[in-house]
Parts: structure tokens; C-alpha cells; sequence
């Protein structure tokens, strides 16, 4: 109830922060005062709002909905901590939370610049439509209150354990990813902010400096978490790939694009003035397509077109991401039109041999390929509006776009650096470029020898090399005299390495299926592997029973065990298999084993039931089983002291026009949990049928199914053997990949130094300001308002 | 200049891209038996291509038709005369089909014993 309660509370503080903020725009510093003490008040209730829900998560505090639904009693702590935000309800609470974070960060710095009242402003409004959702998807919700329409359960219902956890995010990767992705998803609202705030000030150039360093950040942050979702896919849920351009990791990826494009055309514009409308329109549509991005993975559209699902958030919910969408876009667009005519006049054109104009094309390039993810992601949803079925264009479709897209981005990212700023001559232009050119021609001439075959590949691969030298002999030459200047360049030679990382997998990366059978070895792609047994493992969770698969993989002169899972969970009523790959990890390559399938070879065939679905029986067509109903009589519970537990089952056969109906048992002894089939022959056949497992749905009984085996007697009896089937890949210079993010991040940081540095004679500047202003009359206040830009920002634009 | 080059590359390169996209977002229509060899060792976390599959209903005494609030469990019969169970969940509310009405399920087979099909879409022609 006070969860519910302080949600309301802290809406209503949102709403009056982002009034007196509009309301402080005319240098009202008691307006601006009670509205930066109500923010911080917000972070504070939002904390404390966190505080309750992990209480509620870690006590397993069931009568609230949202932990009933996504936590249970067996999960491990950390996981416990993860589904704080593994349902709609809580990813809403943590992206609320970050972004009050971010903005109680923001705020002594939009203070010392003098855009506290603007910036703000746009920014509370962002909290107000982020609480209302809250209000709207409510995390503190009564699991009574959840199922009112429904009316069967009382108040004060509490279930004795929850639902738990969906088997895919059992894994640590759950604690680093969707924190990160949504932290980058706060952060980029603080572009959206200045750029609103530099249109509201008609200030064109000086919000570029100064949310220069945001930008960054939120770039850095967001580009991290994406590949951390693609590692969390390679190394856990058994992809064989980082990324398959699922709906949701597109999502994620579209904004982060816009980013890159922005940072990009930001230089630019510190550097020439130019671009000034492309920055007001990137910096807005990058929040906006956070916004889709949202409205993409949380409205349901996308339901059964990603591996990634969330349930339908309802209607309410659904129409406030459009309302959210459609609210920010007319504010964020309509202020650019509403200043079209002075941004007009800040025109500036580029020579085509100058760092402006490969920055520009650059730019390009990357919101191209934006474009493309975008129009491919929204795919779905336009084939429905067209009356067609619901489908994805796939990974084919994303691939042949991005190949000569990525080569573009690698020559101008390359060539764009070999120019200076304004223009460039052409003999300094191909002085700089001929040694850089020639290593790159030797290293695809190796790579080509060693195999690389395809085409646009080679033409990839020079493309990545020649981007890869040029940093690198910039960085190299900065190093030693502005090393505070080498984060873009460190950024751009982790790009090239993940270019060339990506080349190096989807090259001469080999696969090959493999039946491996217990203590039997099996040769393939030069290595020997041997299945040595199985182990169980998370006994604690009962919706599966879950085995890692030990498998040694032997070379010449090298043995190490992987240990790959495979299993089937209640939890998606055993529709379809779980599993985790084995990774033999290396420097220059990884051994990757996907799991298939396990099947026990020589075992009876056998049926899945659902109850009063006819089904025909696998040894002869002729017969039509139908389970009629669960015998659960004699199961756990009915009798403590019972020394055996029986389940059974009641079918009916049917023969032509002859029906009968038989009952199947099963029964495990107590004592040493050891299960006993009890056969039942078919009067007058010789098919013998027995019950081999009853598997529970537990958010639908009546939709339980029985696993009932089948016996020909006159067929010679072979023995059961166990058959792991597993694809094995070897994946040369995969670590160039996670190398390359992790270099591109750190370039960013780099960046993100230097920037604020920038900054900070700004902040005495504007302070030097804020002290004039204070002494001079009220009227002259009133008429610097809103006039252009402050007189040191003319300094700093640069 | 620049604003010139921009728009000729755009100009260019958008209908390739929609091109690509018309030929890659059509869904496949395939067999029953197809449908269950592509669904062949895929797992929960792997992405299955939706595809149709066309057929004729089937209502009869062995093959009931079951309505489940907005879901459907029922039986079809393809070109290649191959009769298999189909459950929808779909978005839209399933409605009452009638034995032989032709229609095509999109969505994607699961293995089994037997294989069946999970219907996201069910289209009447």
C-alpha cells in the first residue's frame, strides 16, 4: 500500500518540478529552487520506492503481483536482485530510477553552465511520462488487485511460492546487461534536454559543447550494454553468434546509431558551425527512438517475431508509450520547425577535402544503416497493417544491407582522418595516405592467402585494415604529444578490430554436427570428443530437471572438459529445449558446442497427451488414444506414510468403431525415488502401453500433459542408449570482437575526459555571468531572456 | 554540395533496401513436413522463421475442434495430405472453423511425438 502510495506521490512531485521549471524560465530563482529540492526529493522517493521492492523481493513477499510473477523461493540472490526489473513493471522502475540519477547528477552541472531552468524542464517532463507509466504498470500491485476482474482470490491472498523466473535469465549476465542498456537509454534524454533547451534559447551552438560530453556517455554506456547482450547471447544461450539481429537487440542498437551519428556531426559543428539543424534533429530523434525502441519490446507488437518476449502490457500502457512517442516527437520536431528560420541562417557547406565533409559522409553511413534496422525491425508491423501475416525480413535481409554499408563507414572513417579541418591539399592528402594504403594492401593480401575467398569480404577486409593502420598511427603520434586527444582514435581502431573480428568468424569459422555417444570418441574438425556422463545441476528449481553434459575435447596436445546444458522447463510447458553452449575459450579461437538434442536411441516411442486430444498411436495409425483424465489419488500427499507414490492416468482407445477405456500407473518408491512403469497390454494386441511422466503446467492444469510409452512385444527388445547430439563450431579470432568493444568503449571515456575538459573554463565563464546578472536590474534580466547565446558561448563554440 | 550527395546516395541506395526487404519479409509457404524439418533441433532461444502453411480443416468425431477463450486447438490437413494438430494463440480471437474450410496457419512447427504446429496467424482464403 505505501509502494502504491509513494508512486502517486512522487508523480505529483514530477508534475510540479517540471511546472516550476517551465515557470522558472524568466530567472525565477524560488521557482527554480523549489523545483530542484522536489527532483531531488523524486530520487530520493524512487530510492526508497527500491528500497520496498527489494524487500518485498528478498522476503518472497508474494502478495504483491510483480513478485509472485517474476521470483520465486529457489532463486539465488543475485538472480533475486535481477528480477527487480526482469518484468514490464520493474525495467519501467529502474529506467525511472536511473533517469533521476542521471538528472540529480545533471543538475549541479546545467547550473554551472546556466541552462538549469531549460534543460531541467524538458527533463522532469521525461520523468512525469516515465512516473505515469509507473502509475500505470504498477509495481506494488496486489496479486488481488491484479486478478479483481477475475474476482477468485480474496484479499490478503498469499501464493506460497511464485512463478519464478524465465529459465533463459538464469545467468549473471541478467545482473550486468538490461542495468547498463538502461542506464545508456536514461542518459541519452540529457542530448534531448539540451537540444530542447538550445532551441527554446535559440542558442544553436553552445548546447553542442556542453551536452558534448553527455552525448558521449550515454553512447559509451548504451554501445557497452548492447554487446553485452551479445556476449550474454554467445556465451549463454547458445546463439553461435553475438548478434542475430533480433527485434529487441535492434531496438537497442537504432538509438545507439543515431548516437554515433550525432557525436560525429556535434564535432563537426564545434568545429565549422555547421550541421546545426542535423544536430537539433539527431539529438531529438535518438530519445525518440529510445521511446520506440520501448514501445517496440514493452507494447507486444513484436510478440512472436523475437526470441525476446514480453507479455502484453495492456491497453492503458500501450496507448501511453504511443501517447509518450507522439508527445515528445511534436514537442522535439515542432520546435525545430518553430525555429527553421533562424537555424536557416547558420548554413555552412563543406569542401569535399575536408575532415567535415568525411565526418558528414560518415555521419551518413551510420544513420543508413540506422535507417535499415529501423525499416527492417518496423517490418512486422507494416505487413500487418497490410492485412499480411506478422514476419521478420531476417538476418539475410540485415546482412546484404550492412556489408557495403560497413565498407563505407571503414574507407571514410579512414579517409576522413587523413584530412584537416576546412580543406586539404592533394599531395599532402596522398602523402598521408600511401604508407597506411600499402600496409593495408599486405595484410589483405595475407588474409586472402590464407583463405578469405569472398569478394566483398576482401574488399571488408582492406577497407577495416587501411581504418585500422590510420588510427593506429595517429593514435601512436598523439601519445606522445596530446594523449588527452586519443579517445577517438582508440574508439575507431576498436572498430576496425570488430570489423575484422566479424570478417575472421563469418569466414573461417567451421561447423560440424556430431553424435556423440557415452565414453565413445568422436573425431571432427581436427579435434576428438568424448561424452563422459552427465550431472545434474540447480536441483533447488522443480519445473526442470537440468544436466550439464561433460565433454572432453582432446587435440594433439591438449585435453579440457566443456560442460554444455540442455534441458526442458514447466516453464514454457517443455514446448521447446533450454540450453546453454560449452566454450573452449583460446586467445585466437574458441571451440563452441551447441547442444541439440539428447535422445535415448532404442527407446519405445512414445506420445505427449494433453487431455481430450485425440491422438493416433505411434505403432499402428489405426489406434487413437485420448487421455481422458489425471489419477492423482495416491499421489504426494495423499497418504504421508505411503512407502510408494502412484500416478496414473485414464485413457481411451479407439479401434474402428470399438472405444474402451484403461487406466495407466506409474509409482516411485520413497525410499530411494526409484520409478517403476506398470505396462498395460491392449486386449487382444500385442502393444503394450505404460505411463512414463505426468508433466505439470502449473498456470494451467487442465492443459498438464502425461508422457505414456509404447511397446511392441514382437519386436526384438534393443538396448537404450544415450545420443547427444551437438554442433561444434571453431571460432577463429572471436576475441577480436569482444576486444574491439571494449577498446571503442574505452576510446569513449577517453573522449568523454577530454570534452569535459573542454567545458570547464565554461562553467566560470557562466558563473562570472550568473554573478553579472545578479546585479543588474530586474528589467535588464527580463530582456536577456531568451535572446541568443551568452557571451562566452561565441568563445567556446569552438 | 554535400546536402546533393546525401539525397543522390539516399535515392540510390532506398530501393535496393526495400527490394531486399520485399524479398526476404515474405513469408514462406511450405508443407506440414517442411515446416517440421526447418523446426528440426531448434531450441527456446532459437530465432524459427515464421512460415504457412495452407490446408483444409478437419472436424470430425477423432478431430474435434476446441475453442479456449481466444485460442484454438484443432486439426488440418495439407496439400500433401498430411494431418496434423495446430494449436493457435494468436492476437486476434480465434473463431469457430467448419470441417474442410480451406486456410493457412502462420507460425511454426514444433517436434514431437507427433509434431505439431504453433499457429501465431490464421488467415481464410
Amino acid at each position: 500500500m505505501f509502494g502504491q502510495i509513494l508512486i502517486n506521490f512522487l508523480f505529483a512531485c514530477a508534475v510540479v518540478t517540471t511546472g516550476a521549471y517551465f515557470l522558472s524560465y524568466r530567472d525565477n530563482e524560488v521557482l527554480r529552487n523549489v523545483a530542484r529540492t522536489l527532483f531531488i526529493v523524486i530520487f530520493g522517493g524512487l530510492l526508497l520506492a527500491s528500497v520496498l521492492q527489494f524487500i518485498n523481493i528478498f522476503g518472497h513477499d508474494f502478495r504483491y503481483f510483480y513478485v509472485y510473477n517474476y521470483s520465486n523461493t529457489e532463486l539465488s540472490k543475485p538472480l533475486l536482485m535481477a528480477t527487480f526489473y526482469a518484468g514490464q513493471e520493474g525495467s519501467f522502475m529502474l529506467w525511472t530510477i536511473l533517469v533521476s540519477l542521471i538528472g540529480v547528477l545533471l543538475l549541479p552541472y546545467v547550473r554551472r553552465v546556466g541552462y538549469e531552468s531549460e534543460v531541467m524542464s524538458f527533463y522532469s517532463l521525461i520523468l512525469v511520462f516515465l512516473m505515469l507509466m509507473m502509475v500505470a504498470k504498477n509495481p506494488f500491485a496486489y496479486i488481488w488487485e491484479h486478478f479483481a476482474a477475475e474476482a477468485t482470490m480474496t484479499t490478503g491472498f498469499t501464493p506460497a511460492n511464485g512463478r519464478g523466473l524465465n529459465p533463459l535469465l538464469h545467468n549473471l549476465w541478467i545482473t550486468i546487461h538490461p542495468p547498463m542498456l538502461f542506464t545508456g537509454f536514461a542518459a541519452l534524454s540529457v542530448p534531448f534536454a539540451f537540444a530542447m533547451a538550445g532551441l527554446v534559447r535559440r542558442d544553436f551552438h553552445r548546447w553542442v559543447s556542453i551536452s558534448l560530453p553527455w552525448t558521449l556517455l550515454g553512447t559509451a554506456i548504451l554501445g557497452f550494454g548492447i554487446m553485452l547482450g551479445g556476449f550474454w547471447a554467445y556465451e549463454t544461450l547458445g546463439w553461435g553468434g553475438f548478434w542475430g539481429w533480433d527485434p529487441v537487440e535492434n531496438s537497442s542498437l537504432i538509438p545507439w546509431l543515431v548516437c554515433v551519428a550525432l557525436v560525429h556531426t556535434m564535432l563537426t559543428q564545434k568545429k565549422t558551425r555547421g550541421l546545426v539543424k542535423t544536430n537539433f534533429f539527431l539529438a531529438i530523434t535518438a530519445f525518440i527512438l529510445v521511446l520506440y525502441s520501448t514501445f517496440l519490446t514493452r507494447s507486444g507488437v513484436l510478440g512472436d517475431t523475437s526470441v525476446h518476449s514480453f507479455v502484453d502490457p495492456g491497453m492503458f500502457a500501450f496507448v501511453l508509450l504511443i501517447v509518450f512517442m507522439t508527445i515528445f516527437g511534436l514537442l522535439g520536431y515542432g520546435a525545430i520547425v518553430w525555429r527553421w528560420k533562424d537555424i536557416s541562417g547558420e548554413r555552412a557547406d563543406f569542401r569535399m577535402s575536408s575532415r567535415e565533409f568525411g565526418l558528414a559522409m560518415g555521419a551518413t553511413a551510420i544513420l543508413f544503416s540506422a535507417s535499415t534496422v529501423l525499416f527492417g525491425t518496423s517490418w512486422p508491423i507494416m505487413a500487418e497493417v497490410i492485412g499480411q501475416p506478422k514476419i521478420d525480413p531476417g538476418i539475410a535481409f540485415y546482412n546484404k544491407v550492412h556489408l557495403p554499408l560497413v565498407i563505407i563507414i571503414g574507407l571514410v572513417n579512414a579517409l576522413s582522418l587523413l584530412v584537416n579541418w576546412r580543406s586539404t591539399g592533394r599531395g599532402l592528402f596522398l602523402r598521408r595516405l600511401m604508407v597506411p594504403l600499402g600496409i593495408a594492401a599486405v595484410a589483405t593480401l595475407i588474409v586472402t592467402f590464407f583463405g578469405l575467398r569472398d569478394v566483398s569480404f576482401i574488399v571488408l577486409a582492406f577497407a577495416s585494415f587501411l581504418s585500422l593502420f590510420v588510427n593506429l598511427e595517429l593514435a601512436v603520434r598523439l601519445l606522445r604529444r596530446k594523449p588527452k586527444m586519443i579517445g577517438a582514435y582508440v574508439s575507431h581502431f576498436g572498430i576496425s578490430l570488430l570489423f575484422l573480428g566479424i570478417i575472421a568468424t563469418a569466414s573461417f569459422s567451421v561447423m560440424e554436427h556430431v553424435r556423440l555417444e557415452r565414453d565413445m570418441p568422436v573425431s571432427a574438425l581436427g579435434l576428438q570428443f568424448t561424452y563422459l556422463g552427465k550431472e545434474q545441476v540447480d536441483k533447488e528449481f522443480k519445473d526442470r530437471e537440468k544436466y550439464q553434459y561433460h565433454i572432453e575435447i582432446a587435440s594433439d596436445n591438449h585435453k579440457s572438459i566443456v560442460k554444455p546444458v540442455l534441458y526442458w522447463s514447466d516453464y514454457n510447458r517443455r514446448q521447446s529445449a533450454f540450453l546453454e553452449p560449452g566454450i573452449q575459450w583460446s586467445l585466437n579461437e574458441d571451440v563452441y558446442i551447441a547442444p541439440k538434442v539428447v535422445e535415448v536411441e532404442g527407446e519405445s516411442p512414445t506420445l505427449s497427451m494433453q487431455k481430450l486430444t485425440p491422438q493416433p498411436m505411434p505403432l499402428d495409425s489405426s489406434y487413437t488414444i485420448t487421455l481422458q483424465r489425471f489419477d492423482m489419488s495416491q499421489a504426494m500427499g495423499a497418504d504421508p506414510n505411503a512407502s510408494e507414490l502412484r500416478l496414473g492416468v485414464e485413457i481411451e482407445i479407439a479401434h474402428g468403431a470399438d472405444t474402451s477405456r484403461h487406466s495407466l500407473y506409474s509409482s516411485m518408491a520413497t525410499a530411494n525415488q526409484s520409478w517403476r512403469y506398470e505396462p498395460y497390454n491392449i486386449p487382444g494386441t500385442d502393444y503394450h502401453l505404460s505411463l512414463r511422466q505426468i508433466v505439470p503446467n502449473r498456470s494451467d492444469l487442465s492443459r498438464s500433459e502425461a508422457l505414456i510409452a509404447f511397446v511392441d512385444s514382437t519386436r526384438p527388445e534393443t538396448q537404450e542408449r544415450e545420443v547427444f547430439t551437438v554442433e561444434v563450431s571453431i571460432k577463429p579470432f572471436i576475441n577480436l570482437v569482444w576486444l574491439g568493444v571494449i577498446l571503442m568503449v574505452c576510446g569513449f571515456a577517453f573522449s568523454i575526459v577530454r570534452r569535459i575538459g573542454e567545458i570547464r573554463p565554461d562553467w566560470e565563464a557562466a558563473k562570472a555571468d550568473r554573478t553579472k546578472a545578479s546585479t543588474v536590474p530586474e528589467s535588464a534580466k527580463e530582456h536577456s531572456n531568451g535572446v541568443t547565446e551568452p557571451s562566452s558561448a561565441k568563445d567556446l563554440a569552438e | 554540395m554535400l546536402r546533393n550527395i546525401i539525397i543522390g546516395l539516399v535515392l540510390l541506395a532506398a530501393p535496393f533496401v526495400i527490394y531486399l526487404a520485399v524479398e526476404h519479409g515474405q513469408i514462406r509457404t511450405v508443407s506440414f513436413e517442411e515446416a517440421v524439418k526447418l523446426a528440426e533441433g531448434k531450441t527456446e532461444t532459437e530465432q524459427v522463421k515464421k512460415i504457412m502453411v495452407k490446408g483444409n480443416v478437419i472436424v470430425d468425431e477423432q478431430h474435434p475442434f476446441q475453442l479456449d477463450g481466444a485460442m484454438a486447438n484443432f486439426y488440418m490437413r495439407d496439400a500433401s495430405m498430411t494431418t496434423f494438430y495446430v494449436s493457435y494463440d494468436g492476437e486476434d480471437p480465434a473463431e469457430e472453423l467448419r470441417h474442410m474450410q480451406s486456410i493457412a496457419v502462420a507460425g511454426h512447427a514444433h517436434e514431437g511425438q507427433p509434431p505439431w504446429f504453433h499457429a501465431k496467424d490464421i488467415v481464410k482464403y
